[in-house]
């Protein structure tokens, strides 16, 4: 075993690969909200259950002068697509996570102090993943 | 592939070197500088080399380089300073004003004056030397 610190990402979302442009970090979160169903007389303590399983991701992706025409359309937000993630790769075995997403904010930075230019991308769950981290899925 | 500060140095000499009459050809790097050199000179040299991480399969460095006039009078050095600042601030091909040689292996993307170099020093029989310049930031992508 070997303690992950890879920055070996797989990221496509619809059909263009995005992992050649990322920077910075890229940030998932798999949440469950919870009901409270306390009920009946004499409970001392709050009982919940919880609600449905929800995935968030978003990641940045540089804005690079010559590339830039092969990714651009996939920045548009609004766009109902598949998002595959892989945080080791794409080959074979490897963790996946795949699924419907929406692309909910494109956010575009420039600085004066010429910081590199990045567009921070903003994902919500579309639809139940095909495939999930969390649950063990692998690529084929 | 050529390393990046030795890409560098290479276009920085060839930008340097005869853009102006005050200094003409004399722009030497830290190891090519002569003792026998004739006053005044451009003088150019790396402070800092920092690999910097913006995209996983492309290197990015981050380079402060240091170009100074060297000169016997303190006017001539503060105009070599003026025309050294002209010559280079904001000459990377994203800057607003890009101007530097292409290189085959490396892209200059910005270069950015810094902080002044301002040094007084005696050489011998008492003649006081005057070196005038700035520090650059500079920041370089493989091809």
């Amino acid at each position: 075993m070997s303690v992950q610190n890879s920055n070996n990402a797989y990221l496509r979302f619809g059909s263009t690969q995005l992992q050649g442009y990322w920077t910075e970090q890229l940030n998932f979160e798999e949440t469950a909200d919870t009901e409270d169903t306390s009920a009946g007389a004499g409970r001392t303590h709050i009982a919940r259950e919880p609600k449905l399983v929800d995935n968030k991701m978003d990641f940045l992706v540089i804005y690079d002068d010559v590339t830039i025409a092969q990714y651009v359309q996939t920045l548009r937000a609004g766009v109902k697509d598949t998002l595959i993630w892989g945080p080791e790769g794409n080959a074979s075995g490897k963790p996946r996570f795949e699924g419907s997403m929406i692309l909910t904010s494109t956010k575009y930075t420039q600085s004066v102090d010429k910081k590199k230019h990045s567009f921070t991308l903003s994902f919500v769950q579309g639809d139940t993943p095909v495939a999930t981290i969390s649950g063990g899925d692998t690529f084929a | 592939m050529t390393a990046a500060v030795e890409t560098l140095n290479l276009i920085i000499a060839a930008h340097l070197r005869n853009a102006s009459p005050v200094w003409g050809e004399r722009v030497r790097s830290v190891s090519t500088v002569e003792a026998s050199l004739v006053r005044p000179y451009v003088h150019f040299f790396i402070a800092s080399e920092l690999n910097e991480k913006i995209l996983v399969r492309k290197r990015h460095t981050r380079i402060a380089l240091s170009v100074k006039g060297v000169a016997e009078n303190l006017g001539e050095a503060l105009q070599m300073q003026g025309l050294l600042a002209d010559l280079l601030d904001d000459s990377g091909q994203n800057d607003i004003n890009a101007r530097l040689p292409a290189h085959p292996d490396w892209a200059v993307l910005s270069v950015t004056q810094g902080r002044a170099i301002i040094l007084d020093d005696f050489f011998k029989n008492a003649v006081m030397i005057y070196h005038r310049g700035h520090q650059f930031e500079i920041l370089m992508e493989e091809k």
